[in-house]
């Protein structure tokens, strides 16, 4: 059974599809599409098509300035939810507060049969669902093996004691064609000096995305999200589970 | 090298997980989570600013997150003004009034009466345009190296 959460960690959901396109890309698709959900996504942002690249000369590390494709944003009026277009590429990302999987995979399918409709693609280039979760603690030292069953592990011969780090797993599913990345590392906090906050970061992805069709992606949606929450379930200890506030218990 | 391939939301995130060698086929790894282009930016930021203090200072971004891009705009004003020279962050704070604000200080080789003459000239090709939106949290100065 499903846990649910007062006080849930969850900072971000995003799913990512990336297509094979079935002609070249139209620079009228994001308009197009933007005239089918502009009743919920009605603001349009659009990202600065300017990159940055550094490299070492002489005179030390110097920088130019780059032009790179811009990509479009439709925001949804409360804000909590973004869908993103760029060539060949839908994602949609779900904020603050976390409505329920139902309704996030409702606003993804809604988005990708749009896309499918207008940009008509082929295929899949790539898959992707994520959640990122941020585990704040007010403490300024914690025991890691107290809130979380995946960290890393420290020697006895090196300092217990220990500042910022990142671990990552992948789990490869489905015979290699699917894979599970599980990531635990600091980020930055926001709170006042001496807090710190953990990231925990949960993708399901293709290996091969040419194994998924288009109408097997609401059944993959499902595995792809069962597989995180059973990833993130196992991964906290009933301490952390606590600050939480879980639902029914 | 640390950076490699840079846009406004976009790099290979050395802090998080990545799905690049699975994706990555035709162009750069772009990321698309909005919480992690934050990141990101701060550690555009990192890179192209000297941080006086940084967890502080990252810390004061992350509260402050719509200053990210405003800073890196500003660094590509400021290197197209005065040139290549070292660039400070600052974080000045009153922890009784609970004020904070963060200083960009450009450090320049250029003479007393041409830095002035820059500074005003970056005042009216940038800061003027996000002065509003940054009040009492942003500013920028320059000293002599």
């Amino acid at each position: 059974m499903r846990r649910k959460y007062l006080k849930p960690p969850f900072v971000e959901a995003l799913c990512e599809f990336r297509f094979i396109p079935g002609e070249e890309w139209d620079l009228t698709v994001p308009g197009l599409i933007y005239e089918r959900i502009k009743e919920t996504f009605p603001e349009k942002k659009q990202t600065l098509g300017i990159g940055i690249k550094m490299h070492p000369t002489e005179k030390g590390i110097e920088h130019t300035i780059e032009p790179i494709p811009p990509e479009i944003q439709f925001v949804k009026k409360d804000r909590t939810a973004v869908i993103q277009i760029a060539p060949n590429t839908l994602v949609i990302n779900q904020l603050r507060p976390y409505p329920s999987w139902e309704n996030f995979k409702k606003t993804i399918m809604d988005n990708f049969s749009i896309y499918k409709e207008i940009a008509n693609p082929k295929g899949f280039k790539g898959i992707s669902l994520r959640y990122i979760n941020i585990f704040e603690f007010q403490e300024s030292k914690i025991e890691l093996r107290e809130f979380l069953h995946f960290y890393p592990s420290i020697p006895q011969e090196l300092p217990q004691v220990h500042g910022q780090f990142l671990v990552r797993v992948e789990f490869p599913y489905e015979s290699n064609t699917e894979v599970l990345l599980l990531s635990l590392g600091s980020t930055v906090p926001v709170e006042k000096k001496g807090t710190f906050d953990l990231m925990l970061e949960i993708a399901y992805g293709t290996v091969k995305p040419e194994l998924v069709s288009f109408d097997e992606v609401p059944d993959w949606l499902d595995k792809a999200h069962d597989r995180i929450e059973t990833a993130f379930e196992a991964s906290i200890t009933d301490k952390l589970r606590e600050k939480f506030e879980e639902v029914g218990v | 090298m640390k950076l490699s391939n840079y846009g406004f939301s976009y790099r290979f995130p050395e802090n998080s997980i990545s799905l690049r060698k699975y994706w990555i086929e035709d162009r750069p790894y772009r990321e698309y989570s909005i919480y992690l282009q934050g990141l990101n930016l701060i550690e555009l930021i990192s890179d192209v600013y000297i941080l006086k203090t940084p967890n502080e200072i990252k810390r004061f971004l992350m509260a402050n997150r719509d200053l990210l891009p405003i800073l890196v705009e500003g660094y590509i004003r400021i290197i197209e003004i005065f040139g290549y020279f070292p660039v400070y962050l600052e974080l000045h704070s009153d922890p009784e009034e609970e004020w904070e604000e963060l200083f960009i200080v450009i450090k320049t080789k250029h003479p007393a009466e041409k830095a002035l003459e820059l500074e005003k000239a970056l005042f009216e090709e940038w800061f003027v345009d996000v002065m509003d939106k940054v009040s009492g949290r942003l500013n920028f100065t320059e000293e002599p190296l």
